[in-house]
């Protein structure tokens, strides 16, 4: 800290005092606070052949993330990173029940250009989970990326203490709690019962046991895994997004174009604007109201003034 | 099924046969969904379709997108998804020979075949368990659309134990607008027939009929007519 400004010295550690109190992959919060908060990044157009949605949802994700200061912002190397997009269904990329695999392998592919020395794609699917790899594409893409992407063991979850409000313990994966950054990659859905899965819900991948419990009060039940997990970045796919029968979906007349992918290390904004793709307001959804009540994050995307781009 | 599995549970599940099946590259999954009676099936069949999508005559009704069909047929919910080369082609045929086996009714719930057909919209019908238009005293209610020109109006029909119970609506959903807007008497729609207005709901007529409170929000020019029609189909 020789030759460090009074002020600097005063900024970093404050900064260093709030990383503290962050999650298990807060290794870098200073790296993370010093940037763009949000970036969203916008197709002018909605490509409809199968190679040209591949290339708008690479050159999106390459942008969103490029837009709030590029990988090297939050993988360093030798980083082990855990990538969770939702695999948790059997279904196929264009049904939009699961991450879009040219989002996922394109966010591998950055962590590796950032130095990464091991990425791992993994998530609890709800459906049997060989084929929900399989048929989402995630698994081929992943590993085509370099990514190790495995069906996750049912003997890895142990019991893990979240000191949440709702949840003083739960079964956690126990790799996930091992590496050194989590980037959380939901895909925006319709959902049954909570109008909306965005980044926060998709945090139910992680953990184990019988989550179902979890829907007896998910304003609470999902809010203490973000804060528990905190995610060094979120990145949200919304290329296509699932506007009714969700979660499982099924039904391409219910699969609508937004061609947008947004990133951002606030995971509460970022499933604001999240569920503004699915017509809502960010107030409409509990759990969302709730992270923001508990200070993760806020509900006004706008105020953390957004850097956007069109494509 | 994850959150998808509450809706179920509102309409009463009651068991899933799911089977899986391969037949060279396509696969198929099968999930017959008992919901106990007709009625719940209904109402979880219409929970999932939308007026839009292309409908199929398999069971009481089916409809079909690539990759999926799914029907219903007497007590049970019926949900196909094929996947690979060749599974669309199969996926019909499956769907019918299950609509052969199950057998059983291949009619909607009596009462919608009861009141009036002519300006509703097609499959715009759903059986709602839950606070239908927000309103737990509602419940359960059928709703559907009604459209002549640029016109909508919704009919919905809340059913009660009996007459006693549906004088009870009625008078919940008077309490409720006196307090949230206005409401007096319609005489000239029928006995303790209302209309009201909110800054919500907008303009509501509503009677009661036997054991049914029939109500339309956004009463067309025809309403009266549609609202009459209905208690006399139901009488």
């Amino acid at each position: 800290m020789r030759d460090c400004p009074r002020r600097t010295f005063l900024k970093t550690m404050a900064l260093g005092g709030a990383a503290m109190k962050l999650g298990p992959f807060a290794w870098d919060a200073l790296a993370e606070a010093s940037g763009p908060a949000l970036s969203i990044a916008h197709y002018r157009t909605s490509p409809k052949e199968p190679d040209g949605i591949s290339e708008e949802s690479q050159r999106l994700t390459r942008e969103a993330i490029a837009g709030i200061g590029g990988m090297q912002r939050f993988v360093n190397r030798g980083d082990t990173v855990w990538v969770k997009p939702n695999i948790g269904w059997n279904r196929r990329p264009e049904q939009a029940a699961t991450t879009n695999p040219d989002v996922v392998s394109t966010v591998v592919a950055l962590c590796y250009q950032a130095g990464a020395k091991h990425v791992i794609v993994s998530d609890n699917s709800c459906n049997p989970a060989v084929t929900s790899f399989a048929r989402s594409g995630i698994q081929e893409a992943a590993q085509k990326a370099g990514a190790d992407c495995f069906v996750m063991d049912d003997r890895k979850f142990k019991s893990t203490k979240l000191n949440g409000k709702v949840l003083p313990v739960w079964d956690v994966y126990a790799d996930v709690l091992g590496v050194n950054k989590f980037i959380n990659i939901p895909i925006a859905k319709h959902h049954g019962l909570c109008k909306a899965t965005l980044g926060i819900k998709n945090l139910m991948g992680v953990v184990g046991g019988e989550r179902n419990r979890f829907h007896q009060d998910l304003g609470n039940t999902l809010v203490d895994l973000a804060a528990f997990f905190r995610p060094n970045l979120v990145v949200l796919d919304g290329v296509r997004v699932l506007t009714a029968n969700g979660p499982t979906g099924g039904n391409l007349a219910d699969v609508q174009r937004r061609d947008t992918v947004v990133a951002g290390v606030d995971q509460v904004a970022v499933d604001s604007f999240g569920a503004t793709l699915l017509g809502l307001k960010p107030q409409d959804i509990g759990y969302i109201v709730e992270a923001s009540n508990r200070k993760l994050g806020t509900m006004d995307f706008e105020s953390l003034k957004p850097r956007r781009a069109e494509l | 099924m994850d959150g998808g599995a509450d809706v179920y549970l509102l309409y009463d599940f009651q068991v899933l046969l799911h089977q899986d099946f391969k037949s060279g590259q396509a696969e198929l999954t099968v999930d017959i969904f008992d919901m106990g009676n007709v009625e719940d099936a209904f109402g979880m069949y219409a929970a999932e379709r939308a007026p839009g999508y292309n409908f199929l005559d398999i069971g009481i009704e089916a409809y079909r997108n690539e990759g999926i069909l799914d029907f219903l047929q007497d007590r049970y919910y019926i949900k196909l998804a094929g996947f690979g080369p060749g599974s669309d082609d199969i996926l019909e045929k499956i769907a019918r020979v299950l609509s052969e086996r199950i057998a059983g009714t291949r009619s909607f719930p009596p009462l919608l075949e009861k009141i009036p057909q002519d300006h509703r919209v097609k499959h715009s019908e759903q059986f709602t368990r839950k606070d239908p238009l927000g309103h737990p005293f509602l419940s359960p209610a059928y709703v559907m659309s009604y459209k002549q020109g640029e016109s909508e109006s919704k009919l919905l029909i809340s059913v009660a134990k009996d007459p006693a119970e549906a004088k009870t609506k009625l008078a919940s959903l008077v309490k409720y607008f006196r307090e949230s807007g206005k409401c007096e008497a319609a005489p000239n729609l029928g006995d303790d027939a209302i209309q009201a207005s909110n800054t919500f709901e907008g303009h509501v007529i509503a009677v009661a009929q036997g054991r049914y409170l029939i109500v339309i929000v956004n009463p067309a020019n025809d309403a009266a007519a549609l609202l009459k029609k209905t208690m006399q189909d139901l009488k």
